[in-house]
């Protein structure tokens, strides 16, 4: 990367305050014929995304059924199953979480499903509130979907299901328990629709992006449609590293805090960024589980062997540390050398950003424009 | 070594195209640009400066009178530096000055009293949360002893973001704003903050204690910003760090930095930030001005200043225009359609901020309109973000149109040094 341009890599890892354009202005490549970004954009919009969208849906409506279950008889089992279901669409959303576009951002739909990092302690704050006046509405899940999106999504749901303070109240019906759980049950139902809107709102985006050429209003070109695939990757990898770990890890090992971290109360942060990797590499790859195929995602762009292997044995190194580390921060930081192994691990996913930046984004002739991080 | 040369790459992309227009220098556009910030970032400073003669008068005869004129002082300041806002991002001397200056949201209770049922004693995040300064003339943060004693300059920037905490904001237009506001303590009803005047009064009209160490701390805040807005004024003149900086070279940092802060602050930071969040979290609290309640007219000024800087075009506080050549001629001369969309995108943003602000003097402000409920008044703050995030994709196809993406770089370590694969 020239020198010239290495300031903005810095700026946009160290602050958010970041500046993002032309830092992945592509290394000079041949063109790359428009179809191909357009067999790209079939394969990973059509193929691979909607079986995974009716999985979170699926995974959210067990999820619900299960609260239901437990709120009409609530006992240490139930709590178990719920929290159970909990991790099993939470796996799902966080494999589905870094493919930002489309019906998955649009109105904030995503930050409806997880209001997440909370830099200013509004979802604290809000929920003390709540917790204050227990506002009826807040059990509606159709009143719910009108609140704050700090008060729906997972993380609220978290914050009912996990916080040991609420474990008693849950259990044993109280006033505040009873009130927990129908806000929580209210908040799962709101996912379901939520996810059901977003499997039904998908296909017409896909065809858009499809269509994408000089007829269509929002992509005039199949390969500027196809920077939205290669923003997710890149994006994806960026907020792993300055928001997921950048954020626990402080200033220095002093200022660490497990806490900042995502999904922390339900000690999953590690085990989101395992499947935030799943979801990543399904974009570059075209595979993800069962659907797709091997091959048709950007790395179908890539006409350099060294570089896709490069790409694949980085990523392969971050999920086999992730691996080796257990899910929750907490307890890899109380680890003597807990810090040191959470600094590697951002290292490794910084390089992995770099890789994307400057090479599959050179590769792909993608990349540049703006992202989400640009604000403070 | 493969760094394209920009200039070059947009004069020669505008001569070989078939195009109407004659495109103008990316130096003249350049110059343009450094001439809109430093009428932006002089106006800013006339304002302070007024804003500063306000301050003065109240803390010298404290009244209902001067306390009003210091509130409108304020708000007529707030005018012109919003405008200069696009130069943050993309500029690095912007952007490293800027959170003297604007920084947001604020920790309020370092400064000055609050109410503490709605804000709370303490912050895990932040040790000097509720410091209050102006009550405590030494101060014990993270073990830390300061001391206070003496409000000035030199104090309030030495505790601004002190223990690396962003929210411990000391200096700049928010604090004086809650200096001459305090807290908006009405949610999303009607309503910004209630401080009175007699937070400043002399003797025993002196309300909520320590008047004169509060006017101490309102002085010192106010010399400061104006002091900081003349330094980055300077850097704007000829002979200027800042302009120098976009001037230089091949044309390459300038127009980069004109695309950066347009696409940056119209998407990240504005769009995203300081409006679509506010309206996901319906919570007053994410209002940009929330004080004083004008962040309609921050956002719309903010607004005003992406279309600015691609037009050309500035209108200073005295009326006069500053103008010249501008990156929505370069666009022209190599897409007259994209420049044509861009600037109907843009007259449709300043159009959605303008719909805000004529709400708010209806009677309904920012943080009633993201209020929960609000339907037709969100409607209203998404219509803005929309139009953000859509002039955003516009803007993207600049780096196209005007040949930035010609711009080369080396190849990485990863593939240059196989053996620095991890």
């Amino acid at each position: 990367m020239s020198l010239q341009f290495c300031w903005r890599t810095t700026c946009l890892l160290t602050t958010a305050a970041a500046l993002f354009i032309s830092i992945a202005a592509p290394k000079a490549h041949a063109d790359i014929p428009d179809e191909n970004y357009q067999l790209i954009l079939e394969h990973l919009l059509t193929t691979v995304m909607p079986p995974k969208l009716d999985a979170l849906h699926g995974a959210t409506s067990d999820l619900a059924d299960t609260l239901e279950d437990f709120c009409s008889d609530p006992d240490e089992d139930g709590l178990a199953d719920a929290r159970g279901d909990f991790h099993t669409a939470m796996d799902i959303w966080q494999e589905i979480q870094p493919w930002r576009m489309g019906p998955l951002v649009a109105n904030g739909r995503d930050q409806h499903i997880e209001y997440w990092p909370d830099k200013h302690g509004t979802a604290t704050r809000q929920f003390r509130k709540l917790m204050f006046n227990k506002p009826a509405a807040f059990t509606d899940p159709v009143k719910l979907s009108e609140a704050s999106a700090a008060l729906q999504g997972f993380p609220a749901l978290e914050e009912v299901l996990f916080d040991d303070a609420h474990s008693n109240a849950l259990t044993s019906a109280s006033e505040d328990g009873i009130f927990l759980c129908q806000y929580g049950s209210a908040i799962a139902t709101n996912l379901v629709t939520i996810t059901d809107e977003l499997r039904d709102e998908w296909p017409g985006f896909a065809e858009a992006m499809r269509n994408a050429g000089p007829d269509s209003m929002d992509y005039p070109t199949a390969k500027f449609a196809a920077t939205d695939l290669y923003r997710a990757l890149h994006e994806g990898l960026l907020i792993i590293s300055t928001q997921k770990l950048g954020r626990p890890l402080g200033d220095g090992e002093k200022d660490a805090k497990a806490s900042r971290g995502e999904s922390e109360t339900s000690k999953r942060s590690l085990r989101n960024i395992h499947h935030n990797l799943i979801g990543l590499l399904a974009i570059y790859d075209g595979k993800w589980g069962d659907a797709g195929e091997e091959g048709k995602g950007l790395a179908a762009l890539i006409d350099s062997s060294l570089l896709d292997r490069s790409f694949r044995l980085n990523w392969q190194t971050v999920q086999d540390t992730l691996a080796d580390l257990p899910p929750s921060l907490a307890e890899l930081l109380d680890q003597p050398d807990g810090y040191q192994k959470l600094v590697d691990l951002q290292g490794q996913i910084d390089f992995l950003t770099t890789l994307v930046e400057n090479d599959v984004g050179g590769n792909t002739n993608l990349g540049g424009g703006f992202n989400a991080l640009d604000g403070d | 070594m493969k760094i394209a040369k920009i200039l070059g790459t947009a004069v020669l992309v505008s001569t070989l195209g078939a195009q109407a227009y004659a495109a103008p220098a990316a130096k003249d556009v350049l110059t343009t640009y450094a001439d809109i910030a430093h009428a932006g970032y002089e106006d800013s400073v006339i304002t302070a400066k007024k804003l500063q003669t306000a301050v003065n008068t109240l803390i010298a005869d404290p009244s209902a009178t001067s306390f009003d004129a210091a509130k409108s002082a304020w708000l007529a300041a707030r005018a012109p530096y919003q405008q200069t806002e696009v130069y943050r991002f993309g500029n690095a001397i912007v952007d490293d000055w800027e959170g003297k200056v604007n920084a947001w949201p604020l920790d309020e209770g370092l400064i000055d009293y609050v109410e503490t049922d709605l804000y709370g004693e303490e912050s895990e995040e932040n040790p000097a949360y509720a410091a209050n300064v102006i009550a405590n003339p030494s101060l014990s943060i993270s073990g830390e002893t300061i001391d206070a004693s003496i409000i000035d300059t030199g104090l309030i920037e030495s505790l601004h973001e002190i223990d690396d905490v962003e929210s411990n904001v000391a200096t700049g237009y928010h604090a004086i704003e809650f200096l001459l506001w305090g807290q908006d303590l009405h949610g999303t009803d009607a309503g910004n903050g209630d401080r009175e005047w007699t937070d400043y009064a002399k003797g025993d009209d002196c309300t909520n204690g320590n008047c004169d160490r509060r006017g101490a701390y309102l002085k010192a805040a106010t010399d400061l910003m104006v002091s900081d807005l003349e330094w980055m004024t300077a850097q704007w003149a000829d002979g200027g760090e800042a302009r120098a900086t976009v001037l230089e070279g091949d044309g390459v940092p300038g127009l980069t930095a004109m695309v950066t802060g347009m696409g940056s602050l119209s998407y990240g930071e504005l769009g995203g930030e300081r409006t679509k969040l506010g309206l996901l979290l319906h919570d007053p609290e994410e209002e940009h001005d929330c004080f004083s309640d004008n962040t309609h007219n921050s956002h719309y000024y903010d607004a005003l200043g992406i279309q600015n800087v691609y037009l050309g075009r500035y209108t200073r506080v005295d009326g006069s225009v500053v103008e010249g050549a501008s990156l929505s001629d370069l666009v022209a001369a190599n897409d007259a359609a994209l420049d044509t969309e861009l600037r109907g995108k843009l007259a449709s943003s300043v159009l959605a901020g303008k719909a805000m602000v004529t709400r708010a003097e209806g009677g309904e402000a920012f943080d009633q309109l993201i209020a929960m409920g609000n339907d037709d008044g969100n409607a209203v703050v998404q219509t803005f973000v929309d139009a953000l995030v859509d002039q955003t994709k516009s803007i993207e196809q600049i780096i196209a149109a005007v040949g930035i993406d010609g711009i080369e770089f080396e190849g990485s370590d990863s593939l240059d040094n196989p053996t620095a694969v991890n």
